[in-house]
């Protein structure tokens, strides 16, 4: 189970230290500001889905809470630093914090309540929001139904021009929600979700604290969605209650963690990547009006054919997914998605490689019975 | 000595025990029979602290159980075997062994625990990498009890451990118990199948709508007129 080590770790922080640099070395490398705000949105949806993964893949209790715990963090800096003239820094954290509070209260009412699992948490959770958006419009201190403005606020020089500070703040919180998932699946705290998940009451009498490692679980994420939260806002520029508690942000985030597999850390970020890369190209292509249709859809086919998530599916037929990947380059190539970008490329790259491993097992059985398959699959 | 004395609960307003009362020794088999909703799992779940009594006590050698917070339960010294298995599917059987060894109280001695429970299910270590909802209901029966028996119970209850295995499987589970109670774990099996329970028990209890309506040995249970028309059809 736990197929994650420190190493892990260490190789995922290696990663991000070579990420920082990239803004640094822009002028040399030669590539357009637009990589560094593509960047950010994959930072922003990659925190996101391993956070809310952190606590529902793991642990089975399906939230919708992901809205609440986003916009606290939102409004912690649209209030705080733009009305208030905190330092900006530490309205992060306190986005953070708010979002945690929201989601220590959440916690300790409804893991009381036995008869709350299942549906009921998860409409729970969806109510938050929806009373959070409440109270906003009708607080003239948080919005008062006229949206907030962040820009203007004072930006800390040392992280470099906006596209660079944002790149990189969005990398902190990014590289934070993958490590703190990749801990959570192999320390103890990850193994009681999991029995938790599978059942819940014979996990309590074999001496699992399930109440305090639920809130554990729901604080780290809540704290994480808060934070990015907050980063966020930055982004947003000008904040309204329509669109930060949107259902947008709790739907893609269990899109793209069930797409990428929610039992292994790696499924959110595998599942954020791909739906970014393929809605932003979308976009891209013309397709504004209709791209959430379309990956909409494609995330449906993507859901069905492959139920264990992309990530396991991947990680079982390590040729498919890199021989697709090279094909999807090669086709990207040849015709010509280089001259519009790299990420083009890349999309090209992902959207084939996605495509073989969701291919029907018989296509490539090479005579392996499809029972042996099947059972490959099930050990994920 | 685990003595339960005039236990109530139900679920709402539907009342499923009434006045529950009976002892298990040190070292004793005791089972516990009655037809389709007698209570008998409801008895099951609040022993193991997972629904809460309305009324009565559950006390464990001096420590009242209902007191306790149902994840501590385990740590006073009993440990349930769930009906219908219920061992963990998605996690390989090693590790549903390892969670077994959970608790605070027992985790410094898993690895001698361990050793113990694979040499009363080997099968347990040849399949330690298998996922556990893969195995076949005999397995995943011998898995619950290898996993509740991590726990280092003194206390085993199970609840309906032939439920949905084949005689010859309910055969060896029943010799097992009786192997696990002679290393002296007291042992506490909910059952149905009256015959088999009876004949691994020395005393038995029969629950009826939520009450315990017989009490006597094992033996005399087996010749008993109105437990062998009821259970027995003869």
């Amino acid at each position: 189970m736990t197929s994650t080590n420190r190493n892990t770790s260490l190789i995922t922080l290696t990663i991000a230290v070579i990420l920082w640099f990239m803004p640094t070395f822009r002028e040399t490398l030669d590539y357009p500001v637009f990589f560094l705000l593509f960047g950010y949105t994959l930072f922003f949806w990659i925190a996101q889905a391993s956070s809310w993964n952190t606590f529902t893949g793991f642990s089975g209790y399906f939230s919708f809470g992901q809205g609440a715990f986003f916009g606290a963090g939102v409004y912690a800096v649209a209030v705080l630093a733009v009305k208030r003239d905190w330092p900006l820094l530490l309205t992060f954290l306190v986005g953070g914090i708010v979002a945690a509070a929201i989601g220590l209260i959440i916690g300790v009412v409804v893991f009381r309540l036995r008869e709350l699992r299942g549906e009921i948490f998860a409409l729970m959770t969806l109510a938050v929001a929806f009373v959070m958006a409440s109270i906003a419009r009708v607080s003239p201190t948080i919005d008062g139904g006229q949206g907030a403005p962040v820009n203007n606020v004072p930006l800390p020089d040392f992280l470099g021009d906006f596209p660079t500070m944002i790149f990189r703040l969005g990398l902190i919180v990014a590289t934070l929600a993958v490590i703190a998932a990749q801990w959570v699946q192999r320390s103890r705290l990850g193994w009681g979700l999991f029995s938790i998940r599978d059942d819940e009451d014979v996990a309590e009498t074999l001496g699992v604290p399930t109440f305090r490692y639920k809130i554990t679980a729901l604080l780290i994420t809540a704290f994480i969605a808060g934070l990015s939260g907050a980063i966020h806002s930055l982004q947003i520029g000008y904040v309204t209650i329509e669109d930060v508690f949107s259902i947008r942000v709790p739907l893609f985030v269990i899109l793209m963690s069930i797409l990428g597999g929610t039992k292994h850390w790696m499924g959110p970020v595998v599942g954020a990547i791909v739906v970014v890369t393929l809605n932003d190209r979308l976009n891209r292509a013309g397709f504004q009006e209709i791209s959430d249709f379309i990956t909409g859809g494609l995330l449906i086919l993507m859901i069905v054919a492959v139920k264990e998530g992309l990530y396991l599916r991947m990680r079982t037929r390590p040729a498919r997914t890199a021989i697709g990947f090279v094909a999807g380059l090669a086709i990207g190539l040849a015709l010509g998605a280089l001259d519009e970008s790299l990420i083009t490329l890349l999309a090209y790259g992902l959207g084939i490689a996605v495509l073989a491993v969701m291919l029907p097992l018989s296509w490539f059985a090479r005579g392996r019975s499809a029972e042996a398959e099947a059972k490959v699959a099930s050990h994920g | 000595m685990l003595k339960v004395e005039s236990i109530a609960s139900g679920y709402g307003s539907a009342q499923a025990l009434w006045d529950v009362s009976l002892e298990v020794g040190e070292g004793e088999i005791v089972t516990i029979i009655g037809p389709n909703g007698a209570g008998k799992s409801t008895l099951v779940n609040v022993l193991a602290g997972i629904h809460p009594a309305w009324s009565g006590s559950v006390n464990l050698d001096g420590v009242e159980l209902t007191k306790l917070a149902s994840h501590e339960v385990c740590g006073a010294g009993i440990a349930v075997v769930p009906e219908g298995r219920q061992v963990f599917p998605d996690m390989t059987v090693a590790d549903n062994l390892e969670i077994g060894g959970y608790h605070p109280s027992v985790r410094q001695y898993r690895d001698e625990t361990y050793e113990r429970v694979i040499g009363i299910f080997p099968i347990l270590a040849d399949r330690g990498g298998q996922l556990a909802g893969s195995m076949s209901g005999g397995e995943q029966q011998m898995l619950a009890i290898g996993r509740a028996l991590m726990a280092r119970p003194r206390y085993l209850l199970l609840d309906e451990p032939s439920l949905g295995l084949a005689p010859v499987i309910v055969e060896n589970i029943f010799e097992v118990l009786r192997q696990i109670n002679d290393e002296g774990v007291s042992v506490v099996v909910v059952e149905q199948n009256v015959v088999e329970a009876l004949q691994l028990a020395s005393r038995g209890y029969v629950l009826e709508q939520g009450n315990i309506v017989k009490e006597a040995s094992a033996d005399q249970l087996l010749e008993d007129p109105a437990v062998r028309a009821a259970y027995l059809g003869v």
